[in-house]
């Protein structure tokens, strides 16, 4: 009975954090729930997301070093 | 000193769940075409007027759900509906729903609905939102809350069938006196009486305090308001506030209708729950058919206040009742227990049998119903012997010998009703249901 969410998977290593960029808003850190290698977030963390539209979002995967690959996923809502 | 190492990709980035472009028919219905059973639809803020006129099995529907989902508003008075067609939410899952055991919520809305005239009490049809259970696929996990119902002319809550769950936190609101406007009817289809017959769903005898029944509770009812079961249908109220006037019988269980083939209601439980504001003659409950508890509700106002207040009668023969089938309870009035009742701070300790029916020489039970103490059981005034109706104390008060079997006694420091089974010898006969209802967690 949760809101809308938004996850993804990712093994774990060498990562200390995860980022969202929807659109062209700042980045935002997330808090995610984990279970196994899905992260699952309520959209209403995901900056203008929960906003009726199309939006592009990007999920960035972090680590104390910097380092950071940035696949990028489209959502298209209604 | 070794290079930092990357953090792999992220991968698989879904969205679970919908949102709504607009709280209008056409956007929420798209969103809702693209969500899978347990998915939360999202409607947004905004006001709305649907017009779905969907086939609804033999009805119309604004809006027709046969999978379990969330649908929810921004909140009440963010997201405002207004209905059309003869039910505004029409619920009747699928087998796979039923299979699934689909869990549906409603939550987040204010609702109205357009005057219509060919549809409301007078018809039997219409309402806000009907949970169409009958016959095969019926859902035990249905919750409707943080919702306002504003002059409802039909039923705003419709549960047919096995429909279980509960509405919470909802704010029944009627402005007009045209119509008895039901609070919810549960029930099976007319002349049917798999809800009586087909109870594997149920507790054999249907005990008080399970699950299976559809319940509403921490909820406020402001204006007239007439909640009724009939035809197998079980319903508890508990905790709410009512305020204003309701109709004359506030609660109603519906006997047996031979001359419809319907049967009567199976159980009602109606308890802690706050009436103000009474100015016309009431009753608080209508105890027709099947089994009643009502008990710790505190009522004030100026109405008249008689015996009338707790009424129970039986009205028809049982011919066409289940009465012998021995993995159901009876038709007619039988197991009610009505105590620790107030109105103005005075304890209610009469109930009117304003009808009776005599069975012998037809079938069971061969005699009188309803009786006290055999079918009714109500709280005396004076000292509770154990030898007739209902005690209300601690339990170490609770008489110890010179019973009567069936008497109840409640035990206030325990919250539980006794029952007699000898002259000597009680049974824990009932105990609330877990409150709140369990489908409001999580």
């Amino acid at each position: 009975m949760s809101m809308p969410g938004i996850s993804w998977t990712h093994d774990g290593l060498n990562v200390t954090g995860f980022y969202a960029v929807t659109d062209t808003d700042p980045a935002v850190l997330l808090n995610p729930t984990k279970s196994g290698t899905t992260y699952t977030v309520p959209i209403i963390h995901v900056g203008s997301l929960s906003v009726p539209g199309q939006h592009a979002l990007i999920i960035q995967a972090v680590n104390a070093d910097g380092t950071t690959p940035a696949p990028a996923a489209t959502v298209v809502k209604l | 000193m070794s290079a930092p190492t990357a953090p792999s990709a992220v991968s698989g980035v879904t969205l679970a769940g919908t949102v709504a472009a607009s709280a209008s028919l056409a956007d929420v219905s798209a969103a809702i075409a693209l969500a899978s059973p347990g998915d939360t639809v999202c409607v947004p803020a905004g006001t709305a007027t649907w017009n779905g006129n969907l086939d609804f099995w033999n009805w119309k529907a604004d809006l027709v759900l046969t999978r379990g989902i969330s649908l929810v508003g921004a909140g009440i008075g963010l997201t405002n509906i207004t209905f059309t067609s003869a039910y505004g939410i029409g619920y009747a899952p699928s087998s796979s729903a039923f299979t699934n055991n689909d869990r549906l919520r409603i939550s987040g809305f204010t609702f109205s609905h357009a005057a219509n005239s060919t549809w409301g009490y007078s018809s039997g049809q219409g309402g806000a939102i009907c949970l169409y259970g009958y016959p095969y696929a019926s859902t035990l996990q249905n919750r409707i809350d943080h919702c306002r119902f504003v002059s409802e002319a039909g039923a705003v809550i419709n549960a047919q069938g096995n429909m279980q769950g509960v509405a919470d936190n909802c704010e029944f609101v009627y402005t007009s006196n045209a119509w008895r406007a039901y609070l919810f009817l549960v029930s099976a289809t007319s002349g049917d009486r798999s809800c009586w017959d087909s109870v594997g769903y149920a507790v054999p005898g249907h005990p008080f305090g399970q699950a299976d029944q559809f319940y509403i509770e921490d909820s406020t009812i402001d204006g007239p308001m007439w909640c009724e079961a009939g035809q197998g249908g079980r319903y508890a109220v508990r905790h709410n506030l009512f305020t204003n006037d309701t109709e004359f019988d506030m609660f109603d269980a519906h006997g047996n209708q031979p001359d419809t083939g319907n049967y009567a209601t199976v159980k009602v439980e109606i308890y802690d729950n706050v009436f103000t504001g009474l100015t016309k003659s009431h009753r608080l409950i209508a105890a027709r058919g099947g089994k009643s508890l009502v008990y710790n509700n505190t009522l004030t106002g100026t109405s008249q206040v008689d015996s009338a207040f707790l009424n129970s009668y039986e009205e028809n023969n049982d011919y066409l009742s289940p009465v012998n089938d021995a993995s159901v309870s009876v038709q007619y009035p039988n197991d009610c227990y009505f105590f620790a009742n107030t109105k103005n701070g005075v304890r209610f300790t009469d109930v009117t049998i304003s009808g009776t029916f005599n069975y012998t020489g037809i079938g069971a039970p061969q005699r009188v119903v309803p009786q006290k103490d055999l079918d009714l059981f109500w709280e005396q005034a004076g000292t509770f012997t154990g030898a007739s109706g209902v005690g209300v104390g601690l339990i170490a008060e609770r008489p110890v010998s010179g019973l009567t079997v069936g008497v109840g006694y409640w035990a206030t420091d325990e919250s539980v009703l006794y029952r007699a089974t000898g002259s000597a010898a009680w049974e824990v006969y009932y105990t609330p249901y877990t409150y709140p209802h369990p489908l409001r967690e999580g």
